[in-house]
C-alpha cells in the first residue's frame, strides 16, 4: 500500500506512506525499473531504492523500539508525531500487524512527483501479478 | 555507636530480610530485584571488594545467569532462592557456554535461604570437572547464603562496618528507610493534579512539539533516545552527497562514523558516546559550509578538478542546496546529543505558549511511563515555602520532613536513579512564578550548583522568557551554562485541526456541545483565551450538582466574563486565605477586588491600559495580588524592556486577556465611579484620544451592554445622550442577549430602514440571520414585516438584493447562498412538523427569488422554491399566493413563473386566478409576460369556470 501524503511546503519533497507486506532487495527493484544496473539511470533507481529503504524513517521499529510505551496505540503514535490525516491513520493502523515495514519516504526526486511519481513507486514496490 | 552495635543492627537486619523474604515467598509476592537493588548491592560492593559491582538485569543487553557484575574486579554474582544442587550446576553450565569466565574469573552464587545449603561430595565433583581449567569455583568459598553473609560482614574492617550499618539502615528493612518511589509518585501526583484542578494542566491538549519534545526524551531518557539519534544520523543520506561533490569535482564531506555507540548500556555511556558523536557531526557539519556559502570566502576558495570544472558549474547549486539540507536536518539531532549529555534543560518562551501543559504532560505521559523518577515542583509551590536554602526546601518537598538535608535526599535519589538505569528527574517549573523572585534567583544559582554535584540528578526548568533574560539569565553562564542546554522560543503547540482542540477544551470543562450554538462555536474557534473563558463559565467542570448549562446560542463576551471572575474570585479567595492564614469574616474577596479596583484606578486616571508598576500595589494587598496572579488567567506579571542602561528595574502588571481588562475596566466605571460620582466618570467617558485607542473603545462597548441590563435603566437614560452613541448602538445591539432588548430597538430598526442606506442594509444583515424567535424583537420576521408591508422596490432592492445578495457571508458564499443551503438541508425536509418557526425564513426564500437571477429568470432561490414546491405545494402555493399582495413587485414575475408549475392543480376558485386576470390587465413588461404564462397553464377548463 502506498498512501500519497501532502507535499511538505517547508522543503517541497513529496511524502509517501509505503506500507510493504515483505522485505524487497534492490535487484528486484532494479529489473523491475526495467534499467541497465550501473548506466545513469540504473544508478538513479539504486539511489531511490537506498533512499526508501535505507535512508527512510520505518515507523513500525520507530513505534516499536521507541514510542510503544508512550503512545499504546499505532493510531495514537501516527497522529501525535506526525498528524497524519485521520483517514490515513486508520488505513496503516488497522493493518498494521499485516505490514513488514511502514516507510516514511521524503523524496526530493522529480520523477517522484505527484500522480505519476504514485504510479511509478507502486510500479517499483508493488507490481501487479501477472497470469 | 559502637562496632558492636553496629553489628547487632545489621544481624537484626540480616533477620528481618531472611523472614521477609520467606515471608514474601511464601505468598508469592517475592521481588528479587528490590531486594537486589536496595539492600544487596551496595552491600555486596563492600564485602566483595567489588565497588563496581552493578545489576546486570538492568541492562539492554542482557547477562543470562548473572545477576550482578563488576567488569574492573572481574567480578560475577547469581541470587537465587533456589538452592537445589541442579541450580547450581545449571549456573555454572550456563555461565560457561556463553564465555562469561573470560570477563569474569570469579562467580559467587548468593543463596537468599536461612540456612547454609549442603551438596554432596558426588556434586562437587561434577561441578570441579565443569569448570576445571576455565573458573576457579570453589563451593565451600563461593557459595554464599544470608545468614553466612553476616560472618562475612564480621570480619571486615570497622569502617566497612559502620558504612554496611549506614546502608542497612536505610534499606528496606532498616528504621530509616524511605520508599524513594512512594514520595516521588505522591509527590508529582499531588502537584499534578492541583495543575488539573487549576486548569493549567488540561491533559489532552497538548499536541506535541516533535523537536522540544524530542529534546526532552533525550534529556530524560538518555540511553534509550541516544540510540534513536544515532539512528537518525544514519539515516542523513551523506554517500549520496559525496557522490554529487565527486561527479562535480570537488572534496567529499566525512562519513559519520556511528557504529561502535549504539550498544551504550549506562547514562554515562551514552554521555560519552555523544561527546564523541557531537565532534562527528560538527566536523561533518563545518565540512559542507563552503559548499553552503555560509562562510563566502571558504565558498569561493573552493577549485573543482580542472577536467570537472564545467560539470561543477552546472552541479553546484544542487550541492549547495542538499549540504545546506545536511546542514539544516542535523542541527536538531546536535541538539538531541547536547540535551544527552546536558544536566539542566530549560525551556523558555512567552506567556501563554502552553509551558505547563507541555511538562504536565511529559510527566504524565514520557516519565511515568517509562518508569523515570521525576519530581515535580512549580515557582508558585516553592515560593509557598519559607526558606532560606532552596535545597532545604526541595528535600522537604519531595520528601515531607523524612530526609534531613538535601545532601540526604541527593543521595536517596541518586541511589534510586542509579538502580533504575535511569536519571532522576527535577522538574520545576514557571520559575517566574515564585513571589519573590529576586530572593529566588540567587537562591537557585547556588541550589543548581550543588545539585550538578550528584550525577545521577537531572533538572528541567520553564521560564517565561522575558522573566529569564533579565532575573534568571546571570545564572546560566561559567560552570552552569556548560551543563545547560537552553531551549527558547520553540513553537510549542501545532494544533492543525481547531475541532479537535475545541472538542478536548469541552471534554475537560465538561461543556455540552449540544447546548452551544454554530455561531459561538465560530466565535471561540479564533482566540484560545476566549475558549477557555468560554468553557469555565459554561461548563459544569467546578459546578454544583445541580447546574445545568444554558443554551448559548451567542457568544454574550459580558456574561461570560461575569461569570468567570465571580468564580476566580471565589477560587483566588480561598487561595489567599489559605496562603496568608488571615481571616477575611465578611467577604474573603474584598482584599482581591481592592486590588483589581487599584489597578483599574491607575489604568483610568494615567489612561493607560497596560503595564500597571507592581509598586502601586500597596504592601497590605500583596498578597491578595500573588493570589490573582497565581490565578493566571486574571493578571499576569511583566518586565519592561530596559529603555536605557540607567532604567529603574521594575516589574508590572498586566491583564491576560484585553477584551477581559475592558469588561473589568467598565465595570468599576460603573459600580465605582458612577454611582458614586457622576463628574469623575464623565470626565473619564469623555476622554479623547487623538486616535481611536481600542481600550476605549472596549470600555464603551461594556458600558453598552452594562447599560441594557433593567437594573441600570438609570445609566443606559444617561448613557444613551453620548455623542457617540448611535455608532455604538449600531455595532453592538445585535452581540447583546435578546433579554435585554427594549420595544425602542424595533423602532429604531423599522427608522433605519427606512433610511435606505448602508445603515439600513447593514441591519438588514444583521437580521437575516436572526431567525429564530428568541430574538424577538430584532428577528428575521421584524425585516419581513418592514418589506412586505412597506418597502418600496428600491428599498426591496437596498434591503435583501443588494444587502443578502452581494455581500459575502463566510469565506465560501454570500448570505443567500448560505441561506439557501440551509433551506434545502434543514428547512425543506422538516417544514411539516415546524410551519411556523419557518415561516419567515420560507418569505425569506420568496424575497430572495430575485438575487442572482438571469434573463430566463432563473435564480438560485427560484431553485430552491421549486424544490419545496415538490415537496409541499399546497404551502408553497399560499406562500407565493401571499407574497402577491406584498407592497413590493419586483418578485412578482418569479413568483408567477413558479406558480405556473403548479397553475394546472388549482382549483378554479383559487384567488390567484382571479389575482392573474387583473394583473394582466395593468401588468406590462416581463410581468405581463409571467403572468400571462401562469394563464397559459390554467386549464380551459379552469378558465371557463
Amino acid at each position: 500500500m502506498i498512501i500519497p501524503l501532502a507535499r511538505e511546503s517547508s522543503t517541497m519533497e513529496d511524502r509517501f506512506l509505503i506500507c510493504l507486506v515483505s522485505p524487497l532487495d534492490v535487484t528486484t527493484f532494479v529489473q523491475r525499473a526495467k534499467v541497465v544496473p550501473g548506466s545513469y539511470a540504473g544508478r538513479l533507481i539504486s539511489d531511490l531504492y537506498e533512499g526508501i529503504f535505507k535512508y527512510s524513517l520505518e515507523l513500525k521499529h520507530d513505534y516499536e523500539t521507541y514510542f510503544q510505551v508512550e503512545y499504546p496505540t499505532v493510531h495514537e503514535y501516527l497522529q501525535r508525531r506526525f498528524m497524519f490525516p485521520a483517514s490515513i491513520q486508520k488505513r496503516v493502523a488497522t493493518r498494521y500487524t499485516e505490514f513488514d515495514s511502514i516507510i516514511y519516504f521524503k523524496s526530493f526526486y522529480t520523477f517522484i512527483e505527484g500522480e505519476y511519481g504514485t504510479k511509478f513507486l507502486r510500479k517499483l514496490l508493488e507490481p501487479r501479478l501477472r497470469k | 555507636m559502637t562496632i558492636a552495635e553496629a553489628l547487632e543492627k545489621i544481624s537484626r537486619a540480616i533477620g528481618v530480610l531472611t523472614y521477609q523474604i520467606q515471608a514474601e515467598n511464601l505468598a508469592g509476592q517475592f521481588s528479587k530485584n528490590r531486594v537486589l537493588e536496595d539492600l544487596l548491592l551496595p552491600v555486596f560492593r563492600i564485602v566483595f571488594s567489588a565497588p563496581h559491582l552493578r545489576n546486570a538485569n538492568q541492562e539492554a543487553a542482557n547477562f543470562p545467569y548473572i545477576d550482578l557484575a563488576d567488569d574492573s574486579s572481574r567480578f560475577a554474582m547469581q541470587v537465587t532462592t533456589e538452592r537445589t544442587a541442579a541450580k547450581i550446576g545449571e549456573t555454572l553450565g550456563k555461565f560457561l557456554e556463553h564465555g562469561y569466565e573470560k570477563k569474569y574469573e570469579r562467580l559467587v552464587v548468593f543463596v537468599l535461604a536461612n540456612e547454609r545449603p549442603k551438596y554432596t561430595g558426588p556434586t562437587k565433583s561434577e561441578w570441579k570437572k565443569t569448570t576445571a581449567g576455565k573458573l576457579d569455583f570453589d563451593p565451600a568459598r563461593d557459595v554464599v547464603s544470608t545468614l553466612e553473609l553476616y560472618n562475612l560482614i564480621q570480619g571486615l574492617s570497622h569502617s566497612a562496618i559502620f558504612e554496611i550499618e549506614r546502608i542497612v539502615a536505610r534499606s528496606i528493612v532498616g528504621e530509616e528507610f524511605i520508599d524513594v518511589q512512594d514520595y516521588l509518585k505522591g509527590q508529582a501526583e499531588r502537584q499534578l493534579e492541583v495543575e488539573v484542578r487549576s486548569g493549567k494542566y488540561i491533559p489532552d491538549v497538548f499536541v506535541e512539539t516533535r523537536s522540544t519534545k524530542d529534546l526532552a526524551r533525550n534529556f530524560s531518557h538518555p540511553t534509550l533516545f541516544f540510540k534513536r539519534t544515532l539512528e537518525s544520523l544514519g539515516r542523513i543520506d551523506i554517500p549520496h552527497v559525496n557522490r554529487v561533490a565527486s561527479d562535480a569535482g570537488v572534496p567529499g564531506i566525512p562519513l559519520l562514523n556511528l557504529g561502535g555507540y549504539s550498544s551504550v548500556a549506562t547514562i554515562d555511556d551514552a554521555k560519552v558516546a555523544a561527546a564523541h558523536v557531537i565532534e562527528a557531526v560538527t566536523q561533518a557539519r563545518e565540512a559542507v559550509k563552503r559548499y553552503t556559502r555560509e562562510d563566502k570566502a571558504e565558498h569561493e576558495r573552493v577549485v573543482p578538478a580542472s577536467n570537472r570544472a564545467h560539470i561543477y558549474q552546472e552541479m553546484k547549486y544542487k550541492l549547495e542546496m542538499m549540504t545546506y539540507g545536511l546542514r539544516y536536518g542535523t542541527e536538531q539531532y546536535l541538539e538531541e546529543l547536547v540535551a544527552t549529555r546536558a544536566r539542566v534543560l530549560l525551556l523558555t518562551d512567552r506567556a501563554g505558549q502552553g509551558k505547563t501543559n507541555f511538562v504536565c504532560d511529559f510527566i504524565e505521559n514520557f516519565l511515568w511511563k517509562h518508569n523515570i523518577p521525576c519530581a515535580y515542583l512549580t515557582g508558585r509551590r516553592i515560593s509557598a515555602v519559607q526558606g532560606v536554602d532552596l535545597g532545604d526546601v526541595v528535600q522537604r518537598l519531595i520528601f515531607e520532613g523524612k530526609t534531613t538535608s538535601f545532601a540526604h535526599a541527593a543521595e536517596l535519589l541518586s541511589e534510586h536513579a542509579k538502580r533504575s538505569g535511569k536519571p532522576f528527574v527535577l522538574v520545576i517549573d514557571g520559575l517566574n512564578e515564585h513571589h519573590r523572585i529576586a530572593e529566588f534567583s540567587s537562591q537557585l544559582e547556588h541550589f543548581i550548583e550543588t545539585f550538578l554535584r550528584y550525577p545521577q540528578l537531572r533538572m528541567l526548568l520553564t521560564c517565561r522568557s522575558e522573566f529569564f533574560d533579565s532575573r534568571f539569565g546571570h545564572i546560566f553562564k561559567g560552570v552552569i551554562a556548560e551543563h545547560t542546554l537552553l531551549v527558547s522560543g520553540k513553537p510549542w503547540k501545532r494544533e492543525k485541526d481547531s475541532d479537535e482542540l475545541i472538542g478536548r477544551y469541552f471534554d475537560f470543562f465538561g461543556v455540552d456541545v449540544r447546548r452551544v450554538g454554530y455561531r459561538a462555536i465560530q466565535e471561540v474557534r479564533k482566540n484560545v483565551l476566549m475558549l477557555r473563558f468560554f468553557c469555565e463559565a459554561y461548563g459544569r467542570r467546578g459546578k454544583p450538582e445541580a447546574y445545568r448549562q444554558p443554551l448559548v446560542r451567542h457568544l454574550y463576551r459580558e456574561e461570560i466574563f461575569r461569570i468567570y471572575i465571580a468564580e476566580k474570585l471565589s477560587s483566588a479567595g480561598i487561595f489567599l486565605q489559605r496562603t496568608s492564614g488571615k481571616l477575611y469574616p465578611t467577604d474573603p474577596k474584598a482584599d482581591l477586588k481592592k486590588v483589581l479596583q487599584v489597578i483599574a484606578k491607575q489604568m483610568l486616571d494615567t489612561w493607560s491600559f497596560a503595564d500597571v508598576p507592581l509598586s502601586v500595589i500597596p504592601n497590605d494587598l500583596r498578597d491578595a495580588l500573588y493570589a490573582l496572579l497565581d490565578e493566571d488567567l486574571i493578571l499576569r506579571r511583566d518586565i519592561p524592556a530596559p529603555e536605557s542602561v540607567f532604567s529603574v528595574d521594575t516589574e508590572n502588571i498586566n491583564f491576560t486577556f484585553d477584551e477581559f481588562r475592558d469588561y473589568l475596566l467598565a465595570e468599576y466605571l460603573l459600580h465605582g465611579v458612577y454611582r458614586t460620582d457622576a463628574s469623575s466618570f464623565e470626565r473619564y467617558i469623555a476622554q479623547a484620544d487623538p486616535q481611536p485607542h481600542q481600550s476605549a473603545e472596549g470600555i464603551r462597548r461594556f458600558l453598552f451592554y452594562a447599560s441594557r441590563r433593567p437594573e441600570n435603566e438609570e445609566f443606559w437614560k444617561k448613557y444613551r445622550t453620548q455623542p457617540w452613541y448611535t455608532g455604538l448602538y449600531d455595532e453592538e445591539i445585535f452581540n447583546i442577549d435578546a433579554r435585554f432588548l427594549r420595544s425602542e430597538d424595533r423602532e429604531r430598526a423599522l427608522e433605519a430602514f427606512a433610511q435606505n442606506d448602508g445603515r439600513a442594509r447593514s441591519f438588514s444583515r444583521k437580521l437575516a440571520i436572526r431567525w429564530q424567535p428568541e430574538y424577538a424583537p430584532l428577528d428575521l420576521s421584524l425585516l419581513i414585516f418592514f418589506v412586505t408591508s412597506s418597502a418600496d422596490d428600491q428599498q426591496y432592492d437596498n434591503l435583501i438584493i443588494q444587502a443578502l445578495g452581494t455581500r459575502s457571508y463566510n469565506e465560501r458564499n454570500s448570505l443567500n447562498d448560505s441561506f439557501l443551503e440551509f433551506f434545502r438541508k434543514n428547512v425543506i425536509p422538516k417544514f411539516g412538523a415546524n410551519q411556523v418557526l419557518f415561516k419567515p425564513l420560507l418569505q425569506l426564500a420568496v424575497l430572495l427569488l430575485p438575487v442572482g437571477s438571469d434573463v430566463y429568470l432563473n435564480s438560485p432561490a427560484g431553485a430552491a422554491l421549486r424544490e419545496f414546491l415538490r415537496v409541499h405545494p399546497e404551502h408553497a402555493t399560499a406562500a407565493l399566493s401571499d407574497s402577491i399582495g406584498w407592497a413590493p413587485s419586483l418578485h412578482l414575475p418569479h413568483v408567477w413563473r413558479l406558480l405556473a408549475v403548479v397553475a394546472g392543480g388549482l382549483d378554479s376558485d383559487h384567488p390567484v386566478l382571479a389575482i392573474a386576470r387583473e394583473q394582466k390587465q395593468t401588468s406590462q413588461g416581463v410581468l405581463l409576460r409571467e403572468v400571462t404564462r401562469f394563464l397559459d397553464h390554467v386549464s380551459p377548463q379552469q378558465a371557463r369556470d
